[in-house]
């Protein structure tokens, strides 16, 4: 059959040259960052590095101009670090408790506040921004690596809580029962019975939370504080810079640098990153 | 399984209700307040600071006057079609592709996907590089023998929306793929036998009877794509910074600066009350049209 | 050890009534099964007692001790699921243990007693596995390990036995009983098969609709059923129901069905029968004997045989009866002797008369 042949090999054509669209820019980031400034001026930006070095890594990492401070973006990991991890441990244990409260215990107009918290997620930030520095400012909280967190934590409720809820929706309510005569209340049940039967689902949630807590900009460039800003900002900062000379191969090392700790994650998590996708778009 | 059916059956307990407590509170001040806050704000004399004085829809004759509105507000039209329809057949095509067992699927899936777990921000950075007019796409075209090949989109000023839309689309195509794919998956293999049997052509199955059946999937993929147009900032700041000369600019951008930096926080927030209807107007249809039954 | 008392136990989800002012009485080691067909509410009622559901109105005593709006937990309840629900994460042991270590009981008594409840079912080998890795039968065990261990003031059991194949459900129900025997505990079991009922209880309620059909020793269900329901669900095979007229003359009472006239005189009516009081005659197969050959004719009906079924150690013969069907339960050899008619006596003392209107007994 010569027509499903060409058939079969046009998907495959496409298929390579959509991949190829898809790396390309990561090439090229990878690329230029191995090379001198010399051989990017002078060379194609799809030329393979002639001698690959790691200067602009290293420049970039610890002796580049970000704004005021020159020590390069390393603080700026270590900033993004201390906001991802409280954040990402604090909202997906929130949200696991609430996934639990919503889909296993009579809470009157729980349909409700779902409905909210899914509407919720609705609303572009910048819309409440100006509010929501107030209400920050109000607790005391504003430019400051808590206040980050606190923003972090508020904004990844929604999804993570619709998350859990649809997952323990699917355990069986014989099992809760039997833990209520055998004397457990929410709290005890939930950290005997519940928490162990969670670890995929809190996989999901991790990662869906990391990668968006990771990659977050604005709520860094406002809450965070000058003395916290997380890497997306000082990247930014680094790269679109108003003066002084374009080092393209530490714009693009730093550019590399801040996108691999999620891409490893991608990298290791399996098939939890494409449930994470799902889930977030279930929401739809 | 009664549980669902009757909510009236779940036990009773007030450690839950009191767990529910602060997501309650947090949600209802920082999403509901602050948008009750602004709409306030947007019919009140604000400007570097909040002032509650009523001014009736002063703002908003302010907003619509003002040309960078105007152009912030077009551009979002602008932007968000050419996003919504590249993201939208892309993502598609690519499912479409992934459906027909290939070998070497996860790989492929392993390469659409990963653009997604990257920030806007270093996307933005590294299309803003490889657009670069004298030394990235252009230069290497030019190079390669074609001296008047031109892309130089972001810059130009007519072009650099575009530039932009295709940029975000690299990035989020994966997720209309995901999304799409998954429904593939989920149709029923006896309706592509039949069509061996009743020998239709693949193209026309998948015109006349697959892409109707993932009708809901496609329409989740738009809502979500609006969605992500409409929280567009991080991608515009670092691929053009809103330029050359406001050309990229976006509501979302209009809203943050004026809030903060043009001290104009009443029109910054009337802006802002256009946008959120606005999105609810495009919105609302379309999930009526999703809820329909097939 | 104490009874139960539900005194006028009302609960609805939405507009379905699933109890309907209900009021039992379990005496203390009592072995008591709730029967019913699905939806009768007798699981609601379970759970009520077990305090996993609130009722809408009425009371439950465990004892003199009210218990209406106890939780779960503080009502020192024991319970089996008919899904089992053992705890997936947990090894055997940790399930047992589950309840006395939420009651802070020290780790040696916990030790002592998991060994203890292990030894009598037998799991011992299985105390380090994991539910996933246990058969159907096995983990039924585990469920009732777990119901023990704990010492309880009532055990529940919620049709435990319904995942179980024909097999293990025999030898299980077995052990139920011999449970009861040596735990001497109030127990309350749940089932819609009337045969675990039968074996099983102490006393049987039976319930449709929310309400009580008739609370009574599994014999008395059997001999004498208080309403149509309760003679066509309990015993089996079921009791023939047969449409008839109430006919009294002076002192003679009968009751006339399909041209015979079956003499009720015997017969310990609750109330006044009144004549041509439309009732329904109810007789077991088992009380329908054949005519002995050579009789004066007059002395039993001659009725014609549609079908003849084989069970094993009786046959079941099927006669046209009037407009209705009759079955006769008789043993093998005769069953095979017989032709297309057969000649069958009803034994009138072992009849049961139901109100055709009200479906009570009479």
């Amino acid at each position: 059959m010569n027509g499903a042949r060409i058939g079969r090999v046009g998907l495959y054509v496409f298929a390579v040259s959509a991949a190829l669209f898809f790396l390309i820019p990561l090439y090229v980031m990878l690329a230029t960052s191995l090379k001198s400034l010399v051989e990017i001026r002078a060379g194609s930006i799809f030329s393979l590095p002639v001698a690959p070095s790691l200067r602009a890594w290293s420049d970039a990492w610890s002796s580049a101009c970000t704004g005021i401070a020159c020590d390069g973006i390393s603080p700026g990991f270590w900033n993004s670090v201390k906001i991802t991890v409280p954040s990402v441990v604090l909202s997906v244990a929130i949200g696991a408790v609430n996934g639990f409260a919503l889909s296993m215990w009579r809470i009157r107009g729980a349909r409700l506040f779902l409905g909210l918290l899914m509407a919720g997620t609705f609303i572009p930030y910048q819309i409440i921004l100006y509010p929501l520095v107030k209400l920050v400012s109000a607790i005391g909280l504003f430019s400051s690596l808590p206040g980050v967190v606190f923003v972090q934590v508020i904004f990844g409720l929604p999804i993570l809580t619709l998350l859990f809820y649809g997952y323990y929706g699917s355990i069986p309510m014989d099992i809760l029962s039997a833990a209520r005569i055998d004397g457990g209340g929410f709290w005890s049940i939930f950290r005997h019975v519940i928490l162990p039967m969670s670890p995929g689902m809190i996989a999901v949630a991790v990662i869906l939370q990391f990668t968006g807590v990771w990659n977050d900009f604005l709520f860094g460039l406002i809450f965070a504080g000058r003395d916290h800003l997380p890497m997306t900002v000082q990247l930014n900062n680094l790269v679109n810079k108003s003066y002084g000379e374009m080092e393209y191969n530490v714009n693009m090392a730093a550019t590399v640098l801040t996108a691999l700790p999620t891409l490893l994650v991608y990298a290791v998590s399996g098939n939890y990153f494409a449930r994470g996708i799902a889930a977030g778009a279930m929401k739809g | 399984m009664r549980r669902r059916s009757h909510p009236r059956w779940l036990p009773r307990s007030f450690a839950a209700k009191l767990a529910l407590l602060p997501t309650s509170l947090a949600m209802a001040a920082c999403f509901y307040g602050c948008l009750v806050w602004t709409l306030v704000i947007s019919v009140s004399a604000s400007k570097l600071l909040p002032n509650y004085g009523f001014i009736g829809l002063m703002n908003y004759r302010r907003l619509f006057a003002g040309l960078r509105w105007e152009t912030a507000y077009s551009n979002l039209f602008c932007f968000g079609a050419a996003f919504i329809l590249i993201s939208l057949l892309l993502g598609v095509a690519l499912a479409i592709v992934l459906d027909r067992n290939l070998r070497a699927e996860g790989l492929f899936r392993g390469i659409f996907l990963y653009p997604l777990s990257m920030s806007f921000i270093v996307t933005g950075l590294a299309w803003q590089w490889f657009l670069n007019p004298t030394l990235g796409l252009q230069q290497f075209v030019r190079g390669m023998g074609l001296r008047h090949f031109t892309f130089d989109w972001i810059v130009d000023q007519d072009r650099a929306l575009y530039a932009v839309a295709i940029a975000a689309a690299w990035h989020a195509a994966g997720l209309v793929m995901a999304l799409t794919l998954a429904s593939l998956r989920g149709i029923d293999p006896s309706v592509w036998s039949a069509t061996r049997v009743d020998r239709v052509h693949p193209i026309r199955v998948y015109w006349h009877i697959v892409l109707p059946m993932i009708r809901p999937a496609i329409f989740t993929c738009i809502v979500l794509l609006t969605e992500i147009v409409v929280k567009s900032y991080d991608i515009m700041i670092a691929m053009t910074g809103g330029g050359p000369g406001g050309a990229t600019d976006l509501p979302s951008l209009f809203i943050v600066d004026f809030s903060f930096h043009r001290a104009s926080l009443g029109v910054a927030a009337a802006g802002a009350v256009v946008l959120v209807a606005s999105v609810i107007a495009a919105l609302a249809p379309l999930l009526y049209l999703s809820r329909k039954p097939p | 050890m104490s009874g139960v008392t539900i005194i006028d136990a009302r609960k609805s989800f939405g507009t379905q009534t699933v109890l309907d002012g209900l009021s039992l009485d379990i005496r203390a080691r009592e072995f008591v099964v709730l029967l019913g067909p699905s939806g009768c509410g007798k699981s609601t009622l379970l759970n009520v007692i077990a305090g996993l559901e609130t009722l809408d109105s009425g009371t439950i005593r465990f004892g003199d001790q009210i218990v209406t709006d106890w939780e779960p937990g503080r009502r020192g309840v024991a319970m089996v699921f008919q899904s089992y629900a053992l705890y997936p994460t947990m090894t055997v042991e940790r399930n047992l243990s589950f309840g006395l270590r939420m009651a802070g009981t020290p780790a040696a008594q916990i030790r002592a007693r998991v060994a203890a409840v292990a030894e009598v079912l037998q799991i011992r080998d299985l105390l380090n596995r994991k539910p996933a890795q246990l058969s159907g039968g096995q983990r039924q065990r585990v469920a009732i390990g777990r119901a023990i261990i704990r010492d309880a003031a009532l055990y529940l059991f919620d049709e435990p036995l319904s995942n179980l194949d024909a097999k293990l459900r025999v030898e299980m129900r077995l052990e139920l009983k011999q449970l009861h025997q040596r735990l001497a505990a109030t127990m309350v079991y749940v089932t819609h098969d009337q045969i675990e009922a039968m074996t099983l209880a102490t006393r049987v309620a039976v319930i449709r609709g929310g309400r009580i059909e008739q609370y009574a020793e599994p014999q008395v269900l059997y001999d004498r059923p208080a309403t149509v329901f309760v003679a066509g669900f309990v015993g089996s095979p079921t009791m023939n129901l047969l449409s008839a007229v109430l006919r009294r003359d002076g002192i003679r009472i009968w009751a006339e069905l399909s041209g015979i006239q079956l003499p009720l005189n015997q017969y310990p009516f609750r109330q006044r029968p009144t004549d041509g009081h439309k009732i329904i005659v109810g007789l077991r197969p088992e009380d329908i004997t054949l005519s002995d050959a050579g009789l004066e004719p007059g002395n039993g009906i001659d009725v014609p045989v549609l079908v003849r079924e084989r069970l094993g150690a009786a046959s079941m013969v099927w006669c046209e009866f009037g407009r209705e069907r009759l079955a006769v339960s008789m043993g093998c050899e005769a069953a095979d002797r017989i032709r297309d008619r057969i000649r069958i006596n009803f034994r009138s003392e072992r009849v049961s008369i139901f109100c055709a209107g009200s479906e009570q007994r009479l």
